[in-house]
């Protein structure tokens, strides 16, 4: 069973509730409206924080991977597979909100541009990582399996993070980073700012009672294992 | 797990599908930007419910994942329970043998 009364889980809950809170009156109230798409821009805020999550957590997927390779530690494994889990949610949320972003914006719900479509194959690689584990025996060998996905997978995040520069493309411009080229109002800049704080505070906290789940599983599981010997 | 992962897989196909087939054209992507979209509204607030339904589906997809995890952690303490009871059966009718 999970630690549900562990103090860092809680407070990250209460950083996770309060600043959500916070972003939602930035976003609403704060943030001025653009001149060109109105309204629906503020998509955008929740559109980019959660790209930013997917990315962060299959960033964790490559570390507990490799950890794993490494080590061939259970504990390398688990945060491997809690991340792609939690990063297959926010990328599946990043991609829903980018289509309903883009049909006010385009006219169109969809379009095969570099970086939706790297984006979508993001999302692909990711969820075949977790059918693999899904279906793959357990132990040792799906585990491997999985970490070499995990590690290869996780390239496509530069090419995504890249493609508005190497490629054509009707995706805005990177606004931040080494290759920003477009500029953001400094209330925009603000509200952004807050908004992947805030997010990033709810995937520590996802992080840590998955992770709490996922351990109590795999010792329950091994007691099972022990009681049916006995 | 499996059946999650498999459900959650066909329904995002089906509507992929879905979306893809209303649209239509797709191309018409390449010829449209942001400043021609605008210029056909001037009607800052016209684009209202893309806004509501991003943010709903957002909070929604949230929730069905905490639910999720609420579901796996309560099953565990009901398998947890489980086992306890039988080992415990099985220690007193092991006692009783001996």
């Amino acid at each position: 069973m999970t630690s549900t009364n562990s103090p860092m889980r809680n407070v990250l809950l209460l950083l996770s509730a309060v600043s959500m809170v916070g972003v939602l009156y930035l976003v609403f109230l704060y943030a001025p409206t653009d001149r060109n798409l109105g309204i629906s821009q503020r998509i955008f805020y929740f559109h980019v924080s959660m790209a930013w999550v997917g990315f962060l957590a299959f960033f964790w997927v490559l570390v507990g991977s490799v950890g794993y390779l490494w080590k061939r530690s259970e504990k390398w494994d688990r945060v491997a597979y809690v991340s792609a889990e939690i990063g297959v949610v926010f990328t599946t949320l990043m991609l829903v909100t980018g289509v309903l972003w883009a049909k006010p914006a385009w006219g169109v719900w969809w379009t095969w541009d570099p970086k939706l479509t790297t984006s979508l194959i993001l999302w692909l690689i990711y969820v075949a990582y977790l059918m693999l584990r899904a279906y793959s025996p357990r132990g040792d060998q799906g585990a491997r399996f999985a970490a070499i996905l995990g590690i290869v997978g996780f390239f496509d995040i530069p090419i995504i993070y890249l493609s508005v520069v190497w490629w054509r493309t009707v995706h805005p411009p990177v606004v931040i980073g080494p290759v920003a080229e477009g500029s953001l109002e400094p209330e925009m800049r603000t509200v952004l700012m807050a908004c992947t704080v805030a997010f990033t505070f709810l995937f520590a906290f996802l992080l840590m009672d998955r992770l709490s789940l996922r351990r109590s599983e795999q010792e329950f599981e091994s007691m099972r294992g022990v009681a049916s010997l006995v | 797990m499996k059946a999650t992962l498999t459900g959650t897989l066909i329904v995002l196909i089906a509507l992929s599908v879905v979306v893809l087939a209303l649209d239509g054209d797709t191309a018409l992507a390449q010829q449209a930007t942001p400043e021609a979209t605008a210029s056909e509204s001037s009607d800052p607030e016209a684009n209202l419910p893309y806004l509501f339904a991003a943010y709903s589906v957002t909070w929604i997809g949230f929730f069905v994942y905490v639910y999720y995890l609420s579901q796996r952690n309560r099953n565990l303490r009901r398998e947890v329970e489980a086992l306890r009871e039988a080992l415990e059966e099985r220690e007193r009718g092991d006692g009783g043998v001996g």
